[in-house]
């Protein structure tokens, strides 16, 4: 077995980690790259003909992270501030305040002063929902919220 | 066979005299909130979805004009239909929520409608403008003191319903927690008139409820 091309390998993964690590403190986003960032170490000695390089593609480490869909979704059982908050978003109609910034293309949530509940949404076909100051969220709709997470 | 004195009939059985109907529920023809509903002059729309009904506003509330809906918006609450008795009630909640400084100079202009829906003397309708009564004084300040030279338009028919309460012996009640029971309501609303009336309050609701006692000064 030549040591060029395994030195080759070898280099090339070196600078695939040192681009994953750019990226990583560019943006902050250490889950997205870590599946094929510890694939690189599991490589083991093949022929040659046989030697296929490990999944990590290099259109993949370019990307840009996916924050905008979320990774999982759980169903609350009890009655909170964040199942308030996700239940205010979804009836309407968007999956919670990441969406609805994304869609209504704004920064701004109006939010009542004195607990920062949601006052204001708007819908996407323009319409306004307007929010009580209290609890709005019934207990027989906690668990049909969905709580998201990225 | 000479009929006892039971079997008789009473020969001299005075007439008895007409029921006045206090309590009677006397219907109110159609409201201007209907017919403006149906022409479209609203900037409400109804929405139907798995989690109940909501109310989605076409214009903001900060935008609207209080002066002209405020009055239209109470004046449907005589309405016990639906999609009217709906978007009465929660047209006034919203608009009582949000408004702010804006509720204060439209209070005169909310007393008939107000009247007119408790004139109705329906339970239904009762229950619903007292809650909007109790959220009308904490809606904005001084809302409660802007009340209180109303309260002879206002408080007669809290006069007549203020005991209508249900002996169910050892029953449980269950529209003491819905919040349907007439009697307990007007007690409540008293209570909020007399804590956001100022000083003057007590003493005018006293004038036209004589059994109500103060929550304050006790």
């Amino acid at each position: 077995m030549s040591s060029s091309p395994t030195l080759s390998c070898h280099l090339y993964y070196v600078f695939l980690q040192s681009a994953t690590i750019f990226y990583i403190l560019f943006h902050g986003t250490l889950a997205v790259y870590f599946i094929p960032f510890a694939s690189a170490f599991f490589v083991t000695k093949q022929r040659k003909s046989n030697r296929v390089l490990p999944f990590f593609d290099m259109a993949a480490a370019v990307r840009m992270p996916s924050a905008n869909q979320p990774k999982s979704m759980t169903r609350p059982t009890r009655w909170s501030d964040v199942v308030e908050e996700a239940y205010r978003f979804q009836i309407a109609g968007y999956r919670d305040e990441i969406e609805y910034r994304e869609v209504q293309k704004t920064d701004h949530v109006d939010r009542w002063p004195h607990n920062g509940y949601v006052k204001k949404l708007v819908r996407r076909d323009g319409c306004f929902y307007y929010y009580n100051r209290t609890r709005e969220c019934p207990d027989k709709q906690i668990n049909k919220t969905k709580l998201y997470e990225y | 066979m000479m009929k006892t004195k039971q079997q008789q009939p009473c020969i001299n059985k005075k007439p008895e005299p007409p029921l006045a109907g206090a309590f009677k529920e006397r219907n109110t023809g159609g409201t201007s909130f209907k017919k403006f509903y149906e022409r479209g002059d609203f900037p409400i729309a109804l929405e139907h979805d798995t989690k109940g009904n909501k109310i989605a506003w076409k214009v903001e509330i900060e935008k609207l004009d209080y002066h002209h809906y405020l009055p239209l918006f109470f004046d449907g609450l005589c309405e016990t239909c639906h999609p009217y008795e709906f978007f009465a009630r929660q047209g006034v909640h919203d608009m009582l929520e949000h408004g702010g400084s804006k509720i204060l100079p439209v209070i005169p202009q909310l007393i008939i409608p107000i009247k007119n829906a408790l004139n109705t003397r329906c339970h239904k309708v009762l229950c619903t403008t007292l809650k909007v009564l109790q959220h009308l004084v904490v809606s904005a300040e001084m809302v409660g003191e802007a009340l209180v030279p109303y309260y002879r338009q206002i408080l007669p028919v809290f006069n007549i319903f203020k005991n209508k309460n249900l002996n169910s012996g050892d029953g449980i009640d269950y529209s003491q927690q819905k919040r349907e029971n007439v009697g307990d309501l007007i007690q409540e609303t008293l209570e909020a008139f007399e804590r956001y009336g100022g000083e003057d309050a007590f003493i005018n609701i006293k004038y036209m409820v004589p059994t109500y006692e103060s929550c304050m000064l006790n």
